[in-house]
């Protein structure tokens, strides 16, 4: 656990900032934007449904924690994160630290971690934003983004159906249709 | 073999294939099994009468007991039928989960290559190969149904469709 301390790395923010950015997702990329990372780990706390490791706050984007923000800067002082154009990857010290950190993991949220990157880290803005706001929905709560994106729902729901992120019952459920009604747009 | 399907699974085959004899003979040497949810998924909205019938005379009702693993992977929430044919499948090693949709067929690959359990998963076009094979489908039923599927929303990848033009 050397290189935790040395860096201070036993906080919530850092340790799921460094992990998120080693696991890979479906394109076997590991590199993230911003914006998906922060949607990566709220997802991940959502399927963990315990209290919140991080602080969130509910914005015009949705869920956004302003910890993670300051501490992907700290970590990128620190040499353990690199960016590149908007995104974030780790250095060579940063896999090594992941690694170390990975271990602190139960299974079974590691394998949630890994669930929320793999289906959320290749979707679109619009994807993700849309996606998050229907599977929190307390991140709606002061968004008027929310707002614009429900004017393309249909649109939204068939592209995350077809890239099999969500289910079709889940998708007649946000569009308000029966499954048959469904089947026959996307027919259409 | 046991088979336990998901909801699309059995639209397709019974209602938009009307398969339902064929399916029954399938049923002779394989049980045929659907949850709970799965029926009164297909039983919610319009149905014409004969699938009814069909539905009683092709599939057993199986019991499920939910497998508490799967809930966060489904929002928590266990009203999709996927769920419940897939804690069947995790709790019977000798049955098949019957999945078409990229959702439910991903999450069987991630659950068995990341998490390590044991479930077995087929579509819809597996199953129609396995009636070839039994010699219960003739070509003419499939062309049919290869008709069938090109002009509706159902997916899957062009080889897996032209193998149902193969010899066994």
């Amino acid at each position: 656990m050397a290189l935790t301390a040395d860096y201070g790395l036993e906080t919530p923010a850092r340790r799921l900032l460094l992990v998120a950015l080693s696991l890979e997702d479906r394109t076997r990329k590991r590199r993230m934007d911003m914006l998906h990372i922060q949607k990566v780990i709220r997802f991940y706390e959502h399927l963990r449904a315990k209290a919140l490791e991080v602080d969130f706050s509910n914005y015009d984007m949705g869920g956004v924690s302003y910890e993670l923000h300051e501490n992907i800067d700290t970590l990128q002082e620190y040499g353990l994160v690199h960016k590149q154009a908007d995104c974030y990857e780790l250095t060579r010290e940063g896999e090594r630290a992941a690694r170390e950190l990975r271990k602190e993991f139960t299974d079974d949220d590691l394998q949630k971690f890994a669930f929320s990157k793999h289906q959320l880290n290749d979707l679109s803005f619009e994807e993700v934003m849309y996606f998050m706001y229907k599977t929190v929905p307390e991140t709606q709560e002061n968004s008027t983004y929310y707002a614009r994106l429900e004017k393309n729902k249909q649109s939204l729901v068939n592209s995350l159906f077809l890239k099999g992120r969500i289910t079709s019952a889940t998708a007649t459920k946000w569009l308000g249709i029966s499954e048959r009604e469904f089947d026959t747009l996307l027919s259409s | 073999m046991r088979y336990v399907f998901d909801t699309s699974a059995v639209i397709y085959l019974l209602e938009k294939w009307q398969l339902a004899d064929k399916l029954q003979k399938f049923s002779r040497s394989n049980e045929l099994c659907i949850p709970e949810r799965v029926k009164e998924e297909f039983l919610s909205g319009e149905v014409d009468p004969p699938n009814v019938t069909s539905l009683a005379k092709t599939f057993h009702v199986c019991r499920v007991h939910l497998d508490d693993r799967l809930l966060s992977f489904f929002n928590h929430d266990s009203f999709d039928g996927a769920i419940h044919v897939m804690s069947y499948g995790l709790r019977h090693s000798n049955s098949c989960c019957v999945i078409d949709e990229k959702f439910g067929r991903d999450l069987c690959e991630f659950l068995t290559q990341k998490m390590g359990l044991r479930l077995r998963f087929t579509g819809t076009i597996g199953i129609l190969k396995k009636m070839k094979k039994s010699g219960i489908l003739s070509k003419r039923d499939l062309a049919c149904i290869k008709s069938g599927i090109r002009n509706s929303r159902f997916y899957c990848k062009r080889e897996l469709l032209n193998e149902l033009d193969l010899p066994e």
